[in-house]
């Protein structure tokens, strides 16, 4: 029975080969676009299982009425002498970045030196590595020793060139320059590179052990590893013993806290690592990637766009079952019961849906590089099956294809045969309405996903052509020295540096500050108010950029009243003559225009000491210093001999042999520093970077759902002209043109169009409206480029189901009369 | 065997009710052979569909082999009718992707006979009925008598009590009338029960007995 079954579905399919065809590539293309989501919100639904103790992890976080921190001091983890149950304290210090250098000990010579830059370098305990899963390739962690380390494989090669032989990486040194006292640190372990689920992520660890010493501590006495050190600048994470209860453990730490420093308002908690990167639901108090939020959006995405290929399929199958209601009367009329029918149609759709996963998965192969870069990440379709959320999407996909596969043979096994038999099906036909209540929606989707694609385009062009108030073309940035001789004979090698590249024939102007635009500030602060000001502006807040009398000439920013500050505004000791504000802060010091703040004082902190007054010398116009997410802040520009970023306004010509130049003007002054040069406008652009893969993303989604969209049309046009033929044949021979017929046919699809346009516009609106709160300066939808949008995208989905529809109808349409007539 | 009283059938538009039946009082005997008889219109058709059960009388009484046919739920039809009952149409109706065999096969999978004995029910068909050499091709490779020939061994396979046939010879030429209409003659013969609608007054000679129809009145 059942291999007359299959064989019975694997011959309608066959015979029905522009039905199946439809069908197949409908469900493929929707399949393919569940399976990419489904990766991507299965990655993220994953992050930081791989570990097997994943269970008993958990990182320590602490809460103040302020605000939350995952940072703790030594101080506090001396409580795991008095705590129960705590197996091992995996405990992390990131420092800011560091010069780290690999010197062959047999070659003295300097060209084999390897030098980089590492924006991260973290110190850990060896507790790491009996909680978390990283595996060895070669070696083992010993990190409670001091002077020891592990890297991931990468960083082997890169340092190393050690290939596959990781062996050989081990025992060798690195010099690790930074805020701490140069140390020599020797290779214990190599493991594999960190998996991208990790919230943990870096290629390098040194032993914490180390800054125990205090010589290697140099002038950082805040992170001495003793138990008193109060100061919290440690991540540490707890394993806990097996049926542990984690709230307890908190509650132990919070009291020992209390204990330790009655004053401190801090709640601990212990937060399970798994819900780091996701967030323990959309309003977890503890710090969190918050990657929920995206996660949803690609399950909604992805069973969005699986329904539409499913309300394909129904759509496709009710009503080309048409042709196969006489079929089914037929077999009701020889003694089948609805089981008997059902059972093959349930495994036409089964075969269908197999075919069709099929085919989804060879894409998915095919186009997983592409959508890789699209997305920035690396995907794959492991993921789908690694964790639960891709089970249950497997498990969502078998619904839908048992869903719809019951609803059409119920659909076409409910006919009568007395009806079918009589020839008069058609004017009885089941779920018309039906069908056309999912083409609108089908539309719905398409004209909104249009009309998103055509906004976000909108806004990234708008981003990029937007004057910023400064120029940031032929503008190159180079990353000032880590590593500088204090005794240099000739002073400070860095501005021996500034001034030789500034004698260089192709660099117009050159600048020294310690951040860039695009990038950020020193830091912000609180406190800074004019003499008259009240109590409370001492709460608000400034961003703080410390640049030379160079930066804005360098970036062409005008100044809307007075001028830029001299070298020797700067006083030494954070004493400053004069300073810079940007118009944002002249409102917020409130100073009624630029004009009236020029020559006016401000101060930092304490009002009654003088010397801590600083005189306005002039107001540059607002610039955009960050990307046009954020809106324009209030700065504050303090004069500086800052070494932090040299920013050139080069010449157009000869890039290569000018960079060539620099690099080795910079290797000269400043050895054993890695040149790093990247032109302004790339860093302003790299924010936007999300913002393209968006973009991308949403053309990527608007194509397929036009697509699927489509092909249902296609369907049903196809159908509507063939169960029209007659009364096309009567109007053709009563003197009907081709084109009078052409409107005929299109027009109700056209209808059906305009009510999805109605649906989809709020929606849309809606949507893209939040989207475009994320921008502080955004294209307005609520102008006439809102309503072209709008009715651009109607215009699109019309025009594209209008050829759909056009194409199907032009054949009926000069069909031979008689042909149609005498078929009947 | 099918016993009628007062059956009625009408189509109700609004106020007004258009009759195709009235008043329909018939008994047919096991072993007949009844030829239905009438103009177009007349309502031939529709009394043999309610007679086999694919449509439904809208009053009055029917009895197939003593059961109320018309107190039966949907259900309880089907299987009186999947047990008892055989259709040929005018138009052969065989199912277009399955083989002559299948075709035949078909009703049998629907009665849930075992595969052995389903092969040798179709091989003896196939063989009483001259078409063996036909099994492996598809409908639209026959002609329209040798299609209508499987049409009545499909009909016949499952040992049907009656077979009831909608002008089974309106699509062929006299020569493959006349074989299908001897084919008839002979089932019944062999005890079979046929009642058969046709136009032709040659074809219901073949029968016992001729019921004639008018504008939905039983004339006799």
């Amino acid at each position: 029975m059942l291999t007359n079954y299959l064989k019975l579905a694997f011959r309608a399919l066959w015979r029905r080969k522009f039905t199946t065809g439809i069908n197949v590539i409908g469900l493929a293309l929707g399949m393919t676009a569940f399976l990419f989501l489904m990766e991507f919100a299965s990655f993220h639904a994953g992050f930081d299982s791989f570990h097997t103790n994943a269970d008993r992890l958990f990182r320590i976080v602490g809460t103040t009425p302020q605000g939350s921190q995952d940072n703790v001091s030594p101080m506090m983890l001396a409580m795991r002498s008095q705590t129960h149950g705590i197996e091992a304290i995996p405990t992390f210090m990131t420092s800011a970045s560091g010069i780290i250098t690999y010197k062959p000990d047999n070659v003295s010579s300097a060209s084999q030196t390897v030098t980089f830059k590492e924006e991260d370098v973290a110190y850990g305990n060896n507790d790491i590595f009996r909680a978390f899963s990283f595996q060895f390739l070669a070696g083992n962690a010993d990190l409670d020793k001091p002077n020891t380390m592990v890297l991931t494989a990468a960083a082997a090669q890169k340092y190393f060139a050690c290939g596959e032989n990781y062996q050989s990486v081990i025992g060798k040194r690195l010099l690790v320059a930074n805020q701490f006292t140069p140390t020599e640190y020797a290779v214990t372990g190599v493991m594999r590179n960190i998996p991208e689920n990790s919230h943990l992520q870096g290629t390098m660890l040194f032993s914490l052990q180390t800054l125990a010493n205090p010589a290697n501590l140099g002038d950082n006495s805040w992170a001495r590893l003793v138990p008193d050190n109060g100061s919290a600048f440690l991540t540490a994470y707890l394993l806990l013993r097996d049926g542990t209860q984690a709230s307890s453990v908190a509650t132990q730490m919070s009291e020992f806290g209390k204990k330790m420093d009655p004053s401190t308002n801090i709640t601990w908690h212990l937060q399970p690592i798994r819900t780091i990167h996701t967030g323990n639901g959309f309003s977890d108090p503890l710090p969190n990637s918050a990657a929920l939020k995206y996660i949803v959006i690609a399950v909604s995405i992805a069973l969005f766009v699986l329904s539409l290929a499913w309300i394909n399929y129904i759509n496709l199958s009710t009503a080309f079952g048409l042709s196969r209601a006489r079929e089914i009367g037929v077999r009701k009329t020889i003694g089948a019961t609805r089981s008997h029918l059902v059972l093959p149609h349930l495994l036409e759709c089964a075969m269908l849906s197999v075919a069709a996963l099929l085919l989804a998965f060879t894409t998915v192969e095919l186009l997983q590089s592409s959508f890789n870069s699209l997305l920035g990440a690396t995907l794959h379709l492991g993921y789908v099956f690694q964790y639960g959320i891709g089970t249950w999407g497997m498990a969502a996909m078998l619904l839908g294809a048992l869903l719809s596969g019951s609803y059409v043979a119920l659909v076409l096994t409910g006919v009568k045969p007395i009806v079918v038999l009589r020839g008069n099906f058609i004017r009885s036909v089941n779920g018309r309405s039906v069908r056309k209540t999912l083409v609108v929606i089908q539309f719905a989707v398409s004209i909104a996903f249009i009309a998103g694609t055509l906004i976000v385009l909108r806004q990234l062009n708008f981003m990029s052509h937007r004057d910023l108030g400064m120029n940031l073309e032929q503008l190159l940035v180079i990353d000032g020295p880590q590593l500088v001789e204090n005794k240099s004979p000739g002073g400070n090698p860095a501005l021996v540096f500034k001034q030789e590249a500034e004698r260089l024939p192709f660099v117009r102007q050159i600048t020294g500050s310690q951040n860039i635009p695009g990038q950020g500030y020193n830091f912000s602060t609180q406190g800074i108010m004019r003499p008259s000001g009240h109590s409370d502006d001492a709460k608000k807040s400034y961003k703080i950029l410390q640049a030379d009398e160079n930066y804005f000439s360098t970036y062409q920013m005008t100044f809307g009243e007075g001028k830029g500050f001299q070298k020797t505004d700067n006083l030494g000791g954070f004493k400053f003559r004069s300073v810079v504000l940007n118009e944002a802060s002249v409102v917020q010091l409130g100073f009624k225009s630029s004009s009236e703040a020029v020559g006016q004082f401000i101060q930092w902190g304490n009002p009654s000491e003088k010397s801590q007054r600083w005189q306005i010398c002039g107001v540059v116009k607002n610039y955009h210093h960050k990307s046009l997410h954020d809106a324009i802040e209030p700065i504050i520009f303090l004069p500086s001999a800052a070494t932090g970023y040299f920013s050139l306004r080069v010449t157009v010509e000869n890039v290569q042999a000018n960079m060539a130049a620099l690099e080795a003007l910079y290797k000269k002054i400043l050895p054993g520093n890695p040149f790093t040069a990247r032109f302004a406008d790339d860093i302003f652009q790299k924010q936007y970077e999300n913002d393209v893969r968006v973009g991308n993303l949403f053309a990527l989604f608007s194509v397929m759902a036009i697509v699927i969209a489509c092909l249902g049309l296609f369907g049903l046009a196809a159908f509507a002209a063939e169960s029209r033929r007659k009364e096309i044949g009567v109007r053709k021979v009563l003197g009907a043109t081709d084109a009078s017929i052409i409107t005929l046919l299109s027009t109700e699809f056209l209808k059906l169009v305009a009510i999805a346009f109605l649906i989809a516009c709020p929606v849309a609106f809606w949507l893209m409206s939040a989207w475009l709160q994320d921008f502080a300066y955004h294209v307005e939808l609520r102008s006439g480029f809102g309503v072209l949008v709008f009715v651009s995208s109607g215009i699109i989905a019309a025009l594209i189901a209008f050829i759909t529809i056009a194409a199907q109808a032009r054949k009926t349409a000069q069909a031979n009369a008689i042909d149609s007539l005498r078929y009947e | 065997m099918i016993s009628l009283r007062n059956l009625s059938k009408y189509y109700s538009a609004g106020a007004l009710k258009t009759f195709v039946l009235r008043n329909i009082t018939l008994d047919i005997n096991e072993g007949e052979f009844v030829s239905i008889m009438g103009p177009s219109g007349s309502g031939k058709s529709t009394l043999l569909h309610i007679l086999g059960m694919l449509d439904e009388a809208s009053e009055g009484e029917y009895l197939f082999l003593d059961k109320p046919v018309h107190k039966l739920s949907e259900k309880q039809r089907g299987e009186l009718h999947k047990d008892s009952i055989g259709f040929v149409f005018q138009s052969y109706h065989l199912i277009d992707e399955l083989t002559v065999y299948e075709n035949i096969e078909t009703p049998l999978l629907y009665q849930s006979i075992k595969k052995d004995e389903r092969k040798s029910m179709v091989a003896d068909i196939l063989d009483r009925f001259n078409i063996v050499a036909k099994k492996d091709l598809f409908p639209h490779q026959l002609s329209g008598g040798q299609q209508q020939l499987v049409g009545i061994a499909r009909a016949v396979i499952a040992r049907p009590k009656v077979i009831f046939a909608d002008e089974p010879t309106g699509n062929l030429n006299s020569a493959q009338g006349k074989e299908i209409m001897e084919l008839f003659t002979q089932l019944n013969k062999q005890g079979t029960t046929i009642v058969q609608v046709t136009h032709s007054e040659s074809n219901a000679e073949y029968g016992s007995r001729i019921i004639s129809l008018l504008d939905g009145w039983l004339k006799s």
